[in-house]
């Protein structure tokens, strides 16, 4: 009996260990791994992302994402107003189709460096996008200089386009941490002016990891620079045991506005501390992060009313692009976990998008004529996802007219409440009682 | 002064979830002399089952308590019979790392079968809601691990002091086959003592779930500091392990509060530095 119950326990881990392997493969779907060959109808695209590992549900949902985006791409679509849609796959190369490839990076830097050098050396894949944070993006960066390879990536870190590291395959239409904190510190200005918001004090409330430490001194210059009284600065590990005297501090502080750069994890300890503390921060902006993810809004429900976050996509924009591709995306097969569309996703979305347009208006996937298309890539506004002030890079490969916005939940949804053009909802501040 | 008392006792209180981690592991080493990888894992698996227990069935997790320990003791003994006792059979090397390649497969069959997003109790929680003192405010769920971990301390001295099993299990820890020679079952006293520490976990994992959220990966975060806990309470020893926990939740928790929230680890690790430069073995380790 027990050699028989060994046998069994040891084929549950044998099958356990080759399901978890499937997972990471099953990203390779289309990728028909070994050949590494991308002959002429088909292009590879590398996209690493997070298919397990903490991030995962982020990871998964982004490449679904590129799925549902690569078959839009690959056939002819002349009902939809989005670029690429119209025609099928890339006309300048005999409607050549694009191929996903899809490495799982675990949120680990080592991981996602070897899995960036196996789609460029075995996978031969002509360009990397994908999910990333920022430090996992400044690790394969090295990797896709080193290649000659473009990575394009919408994570936020100033560091990673600040000229300190020279990197000439890098691209990021996103913008950074420094244009999301602008717009934190001009809307808090805004409610001052026209809500009578009487906002002067801050508090800060950020993880210690590369982007938490990235955004804090940017926070503490506009700070000064506005006038604003920063009465508590926190920085803490993210995966901290308990967030108990950190919420103390902040609760003895009382600031007017609590500013937070947190991710899933963290940000739901927090308030769950924060109930247990019988206190609710006047009014809170976060720094997109954990807000913009659907695991901690599932968990969150309707205690994330009233919450802020910057950002640079709400389902609210009104452009025909976005109510098109919010239609896709509630329709797609991919859509398994039926999951609202979210900043976070379109983002990476559009790094895929601009990729295409790349190689269509390159003609052509070798690395010095792709990388020059990136650069001037010709675009018509109307027919991308996100509505910029428009595309331009400056030399560190950062787009300089990239624009964002703050959203405010309300009712299962962020809501545009600044700038006022586009905003959708009215900002409510301050922020109601939490129910202890 | 309240800010001071309110910091004491929630560190108290987070200290408690280390403290049943920790006495887990000193269970499981004092006995067996094997450093448990996995109850980390074990109080992973006490979560989902308090998680599903709330999801599926609407239960608190205090009502789902003694399900939880009682599916990871019955676990424990599954898996003592089939991986640990083989193990102990072998070398010394594999012995001490047969828990950390089980602690690999649970982490990963949980995500496999669970997912590995973020989850917290989708139902509300009736023992909920805070007593506001003045000078003290007490979260009533928070009050969970710290009774569970009193009542597990009491419980595990008791058992191991006044009941025949405690005594053969004592006596197996002292000398394995001294034991057998007077007609105790060391195999025996070895499988309800790892099963009695993955129960430990999994009525801890369902505290837990009142206030932290849930992933497979959750255990290794608890798990370190159990580890730390066990050292400097002494190895093998319960009370040790019980008192440590609790004073490095007070650590964490005052030099987060005094001292910066970026280096409140530091403290935690001062504490537990200073007491094996005074007692080696740990406080009360012999």
């Amino acid at each position: 009996m027990k050699k028989f119950l060994s046998f069994f326990l040891a084929v549950t881990m044998i099958f356990t260990l080759a399901a978890c392997g499937n997972n990471t493969n099953s990203g390779n779907q289309n990728g028909s791994a070994g050949d590494g060959q991308s002959d002429g109808n088909t292009i590879r695209i590398g996209v690493l992302t997070p298919l397990t590992g903490s991030s995962a549900q982020l990871g998964n949902q982004v490449a679904a994402i590129y799925q549902m985006l690569t078959d839009v791409i690959n056939e002819e679509h002349p009902e939809l107003t989005m670029a690429m849609a119209a025609s099928a796959g890339i006309t300048s190369m005999d409607g050549a189709k694009l191929e996903l490839v899809i490495a799982d990076h675990k949120s680990d830097a080592t991981t996602a460096v070897s899995e960036a050098k196996r789609l460029i050396t075995e996978q031969n894949v002509v360009a990397i996008c994908g999910e990333f944070t920022s430090a996992i993006a400044k690790a394969v960066a090295v990797v896709t200089e080193q290649y000659e390879v473009p990575l394009i990536v919408s994570c936020s870190a100033v560091s990673l386009t600040d000229g300190t590291n020279d990197f000439q395959w890098f691209f990021r239409y996103a913008i950074t941490d420094e244009t999301y904190i602008k717009d934190t510190f001009d809307f808090m200005n805004y409610l001052n002016e026209n809500y009578d918001a009487g906002i002067k004090t801050i508090a800060m409330f950020s993880e210690d990891s590369e982007f938490g430490a990235n955004i804090v001194p940017i926070e503490e210059k506009y700070a000064a620079e506005y006038g604003y009284e920063i009465v508590e600065k926190i920085n803490y590990s993210s995966s901290a045991t308990n967030l108990t005297s950190e919420v103390l501090k902040i609760k003895e502080a009382d600031p007017d506005v609590l500013l937070m750069s947190s991710f899933v994890s963290d940000a739901l300890l927090f308030f769950n501390t924060c109930k247990e503390q019988k206190y609710t921060p006047n009014f809170i902006i976060g720094q997109r992060g954990g807000f913009i993810q659907s695991d901690y809004l599932t968990a969150m429900g309707d205690e994330n009313n009233y919450i802020c976050t910057t950002g640079s996509w709400a389902s609210d924009i009104n452009t025909d692009v976005t109510k098109e591709l919010v239609d896709l995306w509630a329709n797609s097969s991919y859509n398994t976990e039926k999951v609202d569309l979210m900043d976070s996703h379109v983002k990476d979305a559009m790094n895929l998008l601009f990729l295409a347009m790349a190689i269509e208006q390159a003609g052509t996937t070798e690395s010095t004529a792709l990388r020059e298309a990136l650069l001037n890539l010709d675009y018509d506004m109307d027919t991308l996802m996100i509505p910029w002030n428009g595309i331009s890079f400056n030399e560190y490969g950062q787009n300089t007219q990239s624009n964002g916005f703050v959203t405010q939940y309300y009712d299962g949804a962020y809501h545009t409440v600044f700038p006022a053009a586009g905003a959708s909802m009215e900002p409510v501040f301050p922020m109601p009682e939490f129910d202890y | 002064m309240s800010v001071f008392l309110q910091g004491l006792y929630e560190g108290i209180i987070n200290g408690s979830i280390l403290a049943l981690i920790a006495m887990g592991i000193a269970l499981v080493w004092g006995v067996m002399n094997i450093l448990s990888f996995s109850q980390g894992e074990f109080l992973m698996l006490g979560m989902f089952v308090s998680y599903y227990a709330n999801r599926l069935l609407g239960l608190d997790p205090i009502v789902a308590m003694p399900l939880s320990a009682l599916v990871l003791f019955v676990l424990g003994i599954i898996i003592y019979k089939l991986i640990i006792a083989r193990a102990l059979r072998g070398p010394i090397l594999s012995q001490r790392l047969i828990t950390f390649a089980l602690s690999m497969v649970l982490v990963y069959s949980a995500q496999l079968f669970f997912g590995a997003e973020y989850k917290t109790l989708s139902n509300p929680v009736k023992f909920s809601g805070t007593i506001d003192l003045g000078f003290l405010t007490i979260a009533k769920q928070k009050l969970v691990p710290f009774l569970l971990a009193l009542i597990v301390a009491g419980l595990l001295f008791w058992f191991l002091r006044y009941t025949r099993m405690g005594k053969a299990i004592q006596a197996t820890s002292m000398d394995r086959y001294a034991a057998g020679l007077v007609g105790i079952n060391p195999d025996r006293a070895y499988t309800i003592s790892f099963a009695l520490a993955s129960a430990v976990a999994g009525a801890a994992g369902c505290a837990l779930t009142y206030y932290y959220y849930l992933y497979p990966n959750v255990g290794a975060t608890f798990q370190l500091w159990g580890f730390i806990a066990v050292a400097m309470g002494g190895f093998g020893s319960i009370t040790g392990a019980f008192l440590s926990g609790l004073l490095m939740g007070i650590a964490d928790t005052l030099t987060g509060l005094y001292v910066n929230t970026a280096i409140k680890y530091i403290g935690v690790c001062v504490v537990f530095l200073v007491a094996v430069s005074f007692r080696p073995k740990g406080i009360f380790g012999k």
